[in-house]
């Protein structure tokens, strides 16, 4: 399980969030919501190791994330907001690619079935010609490699056809309660939000936002 | 590490072309630059026909000479022959050497040692003449010396015989000739052997043209810096630098191989020598330009920007190492370019090499600096 305790974050003088606390189990399902610039992307990547919070602590598994970074990031996948792939390669090239150096041996046929779990069927070609949706579709599949515990999405879902949308929400749905993963990802859409998760994270306190999340009459957190 | 080089084998699939260009690049840049050059310059010798039509010593080394003329290349031919390719153009001018020659220039006779075939278009005929002409009157000369100083000496106890004076004024000569070139050479001027053919040192030129495409086929440093990479590479099994220094120590390897595939291409085609020591020094030359890629690739985050960079850098180097132009005036007047050249130990075949000492020190502490930027 994850464990966030009175996370706080500033860039300079200016303070992105403060005083953040809560916690996930396994199986559950996390959105983060928030207006342009509220922080989300900041916390999801203080949350994966890859930015250190100003104060605060975080746990996963009981693993310290500052004394244990390297065995705590054997755990987790990041999805970027921004595509992280060689656009050169083809989508297997890429999936091989990183599979190399990734900390779990995976078969040909095993990344090719992760494809498909997203959704993704053009195997052989160069990602640079794949479309925008397509990218983000490969971009959560080479993020998946590793077998991680805990997912932390960044917009997986961002123009991505309704019909693979709802595909990609089913396929975290199932990785969450059948494999009992964690999975905090990011959303504007709303609907999504309310379909897929167990609890929602909003940051910055618009009114907007508040007004639209308890219509959802789910559990809320608000910082 | 087996798994980095086959991540490195998927990025070479698709670049296999520029990647295999710049790899062959300045071995087959050198070899050819040579050849053409050498071409050039024996097209540029004027073809002189040669009939040698006695064998003593005095005859075959008149034939020498005039063979080791740099402007002249010497083709051996029959009287017939001689005039036939006279007249067809073929060979600007002929001379032969006739029978006799020795004889009649010992008994101080200078006339019909020599004839020669000329046509409307030889050009090379008179100079040619001219300096067979100074060569004959040296050896009559000589001949004729030997005869005096046998007759002034003659009832003296020592008796020389005409073949030993020669042999003394020789020495003399020779011994003359090498006191004038130590002089010249403490003047700071450096004496060149008129016979050399090659202006291109083979090595200098290949060290050159290896330090661009070296810096070239470094882009990957540039390009597996792209930030948004590092979103990946934390999640890997390897650290970030432990994967790039990785890579290094590869490309090091796979082109040390091509370095020693080229020292005996060099040795077949360009009669360089093969020897291990000169293999240890190309793998301490290998060592310095990779880490210095390495480095000056860390510097840069836009790859057109290295790519321009690499090439002044190349140019820099070729200018100061006097790899491929002769720059002894540059270097005596400022000696810390040979000092900031990192091809200078290399091209001097010195083992100890102060950049790569500098280089290897820069990336240990690259490596031990902790933090890993990936914003
Ligand atoms: N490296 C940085 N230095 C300074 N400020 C930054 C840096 N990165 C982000 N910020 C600022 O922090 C704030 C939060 O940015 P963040 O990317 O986390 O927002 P977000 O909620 O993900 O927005 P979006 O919905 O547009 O993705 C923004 O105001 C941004 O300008
Ligand atoms: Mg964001």
């Amino acid at each position: 399980m994850l464990s966030v305790e009175s996370l706080s974050k500033s860039y300079g003088k200016k303070e992105i969030f403060k005083d953040i606390s809560f916690s996930v189990q396994p199986g559950n399902i996390i959105g983060l919501v928030g207006e342009n610039g509220a922080g989300k992307s900041t916390l999801l990547s203080i949350l994966a190791t890859l930015q250190s919070p100003e104060k605060g602590s975080i746990a996963l598994f009981e693993l310290d994330y500052k004394s244990k970074k390297r065995e705590v990031r054997k755990h987790i996948a990041f999805v970027p907001q921004d595509i992280a792939l060689w656009e050169d390669l083809t989508v297997e090239e890429n999936m091989m690619f990183f599979e190399k150096l990734s900390w779990k041996k995976k078969g040909k046929e095993e990344l090719k079935q992760l494809c498909s779990n997203v959704k993704l069927d053009r195997w052989n070609e160069r990602v640079k010609t794949l479309s925008g949706g397509m990218k983000r579709k490969l971009n959560l599949a080479v993020s998946l490699i590793h077998d991680p515990e805990l997912l932390l999405l960044d917009e997986p879902t961002a123009g991505i056809d309704l019909k693979s949308r709802k595909e990609i929400g089913n396929y975290l749905k199932k990785l969450a309660l059948e494999n009992g993963k964690m999975i905090i990802y990011t959303s504007h859409d709303m609907d999504e939000i309310t379909n897929l998760c167990d609890q929602i994270i909003c940051i910055g306190e618009d009114p907007f936002y508040q007004e639209i999340l308890t219509e959802t009459g789910k559990n809320i957190l608000s910082f | 590490m087996i798994d980095i080089l086959k991540t490195r084998l998927i990025h070479w699939k698709k670049q296999w072309m520029s990647l295999l260009f710049w790899l062959a690049f300045p071995t087959i840049g050198t070899i050819l630059i040579i050849y053409t050059t050498t071409a050039i310059q024996q097209d540029s010798q004027v073809p002189v026909g040669i009939v040698l039509e006695e064998n003593t010593p005095l005859a075959s080394e008149l034939y020498h000479t005039i063979q080791q003329t740099p402007l002249i290349r010497v083709v051996d031919v029959t009287e017939a022959e001689a005039k036939r390719k006279v007249e067809t153009h073929e060979l600007d001018s002929a001379f032969i050497i006739q029978e006799g020659y020795e004889e009649k220039i010992q008994k101080g006779n200078r006339n019909w040692l020599i004839k020669s075939y000329t046509s409307d278009l030889s050009f090379a005929y008179t100079p040619v003449k001219e300096m067979i002409i100074s060569l004959v009157q040296e050896d009559t000369g000589r001949t004729k010396t030997a005869h005096i100083v046998r007759q002034i000496s003659e009832g003296s106890s020592k008796q020389w015989s005409i073949e030993e004076i020669i042999v003394k004024a020789k020495e003399i000569q020779q011994e003359e000739n090498l006191l004038r070139s130590t002089f010249s050479f403490a003047d700071g001027e450096q004496s060149r052997s008129e016979n050399e053919v090659t202006i291109w040192n083979t090595w200098g030129l290949w060290a050159v043209l290896s330090a661009l495409s070296t810096l070239l086929i470094f882009d990957w440093v540039i390009k597996e810096r792209k930030p948004i990479l590092f979103s990946r590479y934390a999640f890997m099994r390897f650290s970030v630098k432990s994967y790039f220094l990785q890579n290094l120590l590869i490309y090091t390897i796979i082109l040390f191989i091509i370095d020693l595939t080229t020292a005996y291409l060099f040795h077949v085609f360009l009669n360089e020598e093969l020897t291990l020591n000169w293999a240890v020094l190309l793998f301490i030359h290998r060592l310095t330009m990779n880490t210095t890629a390495f480095l000056i690739g860390l510097l840069f985050r836009q790859i057109l920007v290295y790519y321009s960079v690499s090439f002044v850098i190349a140019l820099f180097i070729a200018i100061i190492s006097g790899a491929v132009l002769p720059n002894d005036g540059l270097t005596s007047r400022f000696t810390w370019l040979e000092i900031l050249n990192p091809l200078h130990s290399f091209l001097n075949e010195e083992w100890m090499n102060p950049w790569i000492i500098v280089c290897v020190v820069l990336i240990a502490i690259w490596k031990t600096r902790g933090v890993e930027s990936h914003a």
